[in-house]
């Protein structure tokens, strides 16, 4: 039981008691939770990243664009000062049309493929249930035509919202066993590592 | 007995119902029967149809938060790799990752007696999630600031004169353990599909159906979803781990998930009926 493991161990148990009701060891541990990541967020950037960058690429090898670029990215806190937080405007300018350039760039190409595994054969039941259930959420997500009006639209609708509710659930039962693990891991570390009363 | 009492059960009691039961497996182990499921045996079968020597690049994406599903995968993707005499080039995109990751890679490296640089380079954690990755398939030094988890310098590790970018040719295959964005679609996006580089995914399991689709088009050769898929993995290995240990409490926590689920609305039918009846 090291001291390291106890203050964890401590701070699992004041973020467990949130079962119970809401009270100052969860707020103490969930604050410290917020700040240390914020804080240690930061600690990595700038030493796994925007130091060495500096010493080597900036200072070694003389590669100021870099150092531009990262002076340019700064401007940005410009937005804290009133009289000038129009000029904070033009990193964001570079950062979104850059983000939505190559998001447009490289975006379709896995999809398109996506699309393209629905041209299946029907030669399994598998692949017949695959290639009806995306044909009817696709048809779910048209919202204008008339004939959704008509008996057969409705009767797509209903079974469109039948499978997303199943696509749902399959989610939401991942979700709970996920949750188990995550529970189930903190279990281990309070009986195993923390306390050495389990193998 | 009055069945609709149970739809307004206190849910501490379920807690601690939920709790007693989690726990005696953890301590008492049930042996409940598993199967490996096709998901994992083509994420297994991938990995050991590489030749040895082949590069492979494991980008750990995750925080403490999930790292009960993911750490269990990563040790042994990370040992089956070591196995089979591959080396590795791992990458953090989140940035509480490089801690855990190192506490789970280096043990592991250090019992199988494989040596740091030559073997495995930890990349630690570099900030700009896809265009981090997509800089990567260009000049590895270059996006990484030209130096590793612990501030060594890239050209001091001969895997990292061997492997300069993250192409196809110099990696043979791309393993994504995500828990979220960044993740497992930028190495899709970015790498993975457009350069040609077999993938295969550990996500959490509430991250599993999303993937699938992936999976049946053969985008992601191979998945490993969470801590079972984990568990099925060890099996697989023959090196029964922490998954496994943890497969008796997490299915047993299913059963009684499953029981309340059942419970809940019986109560609520039987309260329903109740209602009707007042009301008539």
């Amino acid at each position: 039981m090291n001291a390291q493991n106890t203050i964890a161990a401590v701070l699992t148990l004041c973020i467990l008691t949130i079962i119970w009701k809401e009270n100052p060891a969860f707020r103490i541990a969930e604050h410290l939770m917020v700040g240390f990541a914020a804080a240690h967020s930061m600690v990595r950037a700038i030493d796994n990243y925007i130091r060495p960058t500096l010493k080597t690429d900036v200072a070694h090898e003389g590669d100021y664009i870099a150092l531009a670029f990262m002076l340019f990215g700064a401007v940005m806190y410009f937005r804290h000062m009133p009289r000038l937080s129009w000029i904070a405007r033009y990193p964001m300018c570079w950062f979104v049309g850059y983000g939505v350039g190559y998001t447009l760039a490289y975006g379709p190409r896995p999809f398109i493929k996506q699309i393209t595994d629905t041209f299946i054969p029907f030669n399994s039941v598998n692949n017949v249930i695959y290639f009806t259930v995306t044909l009817i959420t696709i048809v779910y997500f048209f919202f204008t035509p008339r004939w959704r009006d008509s008996s057969l639209g409705k009767q797509i609708d209903r079974w469109a919202r039948r499978v997303m509710m199943m696509g749902f659930g399959a989610t939401f039962g991942n979700v709970v066993q996920g949750r188990i693990s995550l529970l189930l891991g903190r279990l281990q570390f309070l009986f195993r590592d923390w306390l050495g009363v389990m193998k | 007995m009055k069945w609709s009492r149970l739809s307004s059960l206190d849910v501490r009691w379920i807690y601690v119902v939920f709790l007693v039961v989690l726990v005696i497996p953890m301590f008492r182990p049930l042996g409940l029967p598993m199967s490996i499921t096709p998901e994992v045996r083509d994420y297994a079968n991938t990995i050991e149809s590489l030749p040895p020597g082949s590069v492979v690049w494991i980008g750990a994406d995750y925080s403490p938060g999930s790292a009960a599903e993911n750490n269990p995968q990563l040790a042994a993707t990370f040992r089956h790799c070591m196995m089979k005499g591959h080396k590795v080039i791992i990458l953090e995109l989140w940035e509480q990752a490089p801690d855990i990751v190192r506490s789970i890679v280096d043990p592991i490296a250090r019992e199988m007696g494989k040596v740091y640089g030559v073997d495995y380079v930890n990349l630690g954690y570099k900030p700009g999630g896809g265009v981090a990755v997509l800089a990567m398939t260009r000049d590895i030094k270059t996006a990484s600031a030209g130096v590793d988890i612990s501030g060594t310098k890239l050209e001091n590790f001969p895997l990292m004169q061997q492997v300069t970018a993250l192409q196809k040719g110099q990696v043979q295959l791309v393993i994504s353990i995500n828990t979220g964005s960044p993740g497992y679609a930028d190495y899709l996006n970015y790498v993975t599909d457009p350069l040609g580089i077999p993938f295969l995914s550990c996500p959490t399991a509430g991250m599993l159906t999303g993937q699938m689709p992936f999976y049946r088009s053969k985008q992601i050769r191979g998945l490993l979803p969470g801590l079972a898929g984990a568990a099925q993995y060890e099996i697989w290995l023959k090196q029964p781990g922490d998954a496994c240990r943890q497969m008796d409490a997490q299915s047993l926590g299913h059963l009684i998930v499953l029981l309340f689920v059942a419970l809940g609305n019986i109560g609520y039918f039987a309260s329903r009926k109740e209602k009707g009846g007042a009301s008539k």
